[in-house]
């Protein structure tokens, strides 16, 4: 009886392990990074990257989980495309040379109230910092468009601050500013 | 206020690199003619210690121009140190340019497909060909300085309207550093140059004109002009003509193409302002 308990157990344990930490596919049409800067003190200037992918983890059970996002620098996006081309020249993103900005997350504790804080590298133009995020509330469930019901999304909103010169973009400083607010939003797609 | 002008783009690529580059060429000179060139090192040097620092890595191609040139100053020098055949050295260090111009575009060229690629490609041919025709110069010490402000000048403004500030800086420096060397040719009685000013000058803008076109959207139309600037510079000035006659002569022929490069790129850009935003 005690054999039949014990294998049973073993054999389960990996079915709950499964099920507890759930991988997701970053949905790009639901998922932008936005970036706020000081322009030459008068105002702030808003802008967004256009194509985002990546991959989340997420253990319910453990309260962790990780977050693996690439960014195509080449779709920054101001909405002004001379500024724009500016921002992809070696000025600034370098985007020819670097078109993907990335975020590999270390470590990510999920909160009893479900906000989280995800600790890892950011990489801008082949220069990588600590970066912490602040994720606000994450909500998950059934899509409710998905006709079959079955789609299920996890989405959140980031938070995190940058000096751009720690990554090596110091062009305009200090009339442009140097920190810059970051926030995503994110919707994943689990697997 | 000292931050002010230190930080002022003006300072950081014209005046700093003219001054230090006239009085280092005025107190090298003492050692040998030819050291008078590497004022424009020194020059230059000080330019990137303003602009982007001497750091090393990550590599990114407009450090690896960075490198490159300085590393072409160290070959300029032992070449006008030894004898040597010419036209042998003359084309490997084409060779060498070439090479060097495929590493500095190596992670577009990677990426790059169909005619992209082969376009890419002429980029080395472009770069060669400065080299050359700057090699040929470095016997003439002040048409290939006039020539030198004339391709940094150009390079630097078109590189500026062309969408990157950061790789005008660096061309209008190589302008404003061979500008202190126009200075000394025309004040000094006698001085030379060599290969250790035209072989960084030539590798140095012909790698910006490059960059600023693959990696930050300067029109390859631009470089055409650019090219003539040593064909320009063979152009006749009577020797006996007095020495301000001969160089404003000689910058006439050299600044028509480099004027020609801006005017392109203007008529491409449709903007003057392009830090501005």
């Amino acid at each position: 009886m005690r054999k039949t308990i014990i294998a049973s157990v073993l054999i389960a344990l990996p079915i709950v392990s499964f099920a507890a930490s759930e991988q997701f596919t970053i949905d790009s049409k639901h998922t932008y990074p936005h970036f706020k800067i000081s322009h030459l003190g008068f105002s702030t200037m808003q802008g967004r990257f256009n194509n985002t992918s990546g991959r989340l983890t997420i253990d319910t059970a453990k309260k962790n989980g990780s977050v693996n996002i690439v960014i195509d620098a080449t779709s920054v996006d101001t909405g002004f495309k001379k500024r724009d081309d500016h921002l992809r020249s070696p000025d600034f993103l370098n985007a020819a040379e670097f078109p993907e900005i990335t975020y590999q997350s270390s470590t990510v504790k999920i909160n009893a109230d479900n906000s989280a804080m995800a600790e890892g590298m950011l990489t801008i133009m082949g220069t990588s910092k600590p970066v912490t995020l602040d994720v606000s509330r994450m909500n998950c469930g059934i899509h409710p468009m998905d006709p079959k019901k079955q789609k299920y999304v996890c989405g959140f909103d980031a938070t995190a601050k940058i000096k751009r010169s720690d990554f090596g973009i110091k062009y305009g400083l200090p009339a442009i500013g140097d920190e810059m607010e970051l926030s995503f939003e994110v919707e994943a797609v689990r697997n | 206020m000292m931050n002010e002008l230190v930080n002022n783009p003006l300072f950081q690529s014209a005046l700093a690199p003219f001054i230090v580059a006239l009085v280092a060429g005025l107190l090298l000179r003492p050692f040998g003619q030819k050291w008078a060139g590497i004022g424009f090192v020194a020059g230059y040097a000080v330019s990137i210690y303003f602009t982007t620092g001497f750091q090393l890595f990550p590599l990114t191609s407009t450090r690896k121009i960075v490198l490159l040139g300085l590393g072409a100053a160290v070959i300029g020098v032992a070449l006008d140190y030894c004898k040597y055949s010419r036209r042998p050295v003359s084309w490997v260090l084409a060779i060498l340019a070439m090479a060097a111009a495929v590493w500095v575009i190596t992670p577009v060229l990677m990426r790059a497909e169909g005619l992209d690629f082969w376009l890419m490609l002429l980029s080395p041919i472009f770069v060669a060909w400065m080299v050359l025709g700057f090699d040929r110069l470095r016997d003439r010490p002040l048409a290939a300085s006039t020539a030198a402000v004339s391709v940094g000048v150009g390079t630097g403004i078109s590189a500026v309207l062309g969408a990157s500030a950061l790789l005008g800086q660096l061309g209008g420096a190589v302008g404003a550093a061979a500008g202190a060397m126009v200075v000394l040719m025309l004040f000094v009685k006698r001085a030379d140059l060599g290969s250790s000013f035209t072989l960084p000058v030539a590798l140095l803008a012909a790698l910006i004109g490059i960059a600023a076109v693959i990696y930050a959207g300067l029109h390859w139309f631009s470089l055409v002009p650019l090219a003539l600037i040593p064909v320009a510079a063979h152009l006749p000035a009577n020797t006996n003509w007095n020495r301000f006659i001969q160089t404003i002569v000689l910058a006439g022929y050299s600044v028509i193409p480099a004027a020609i490069a801006i005017a392109v790129t203007w008529r491409i850009a449709q903007s003057v302002e392009p830090s501005l935003y």
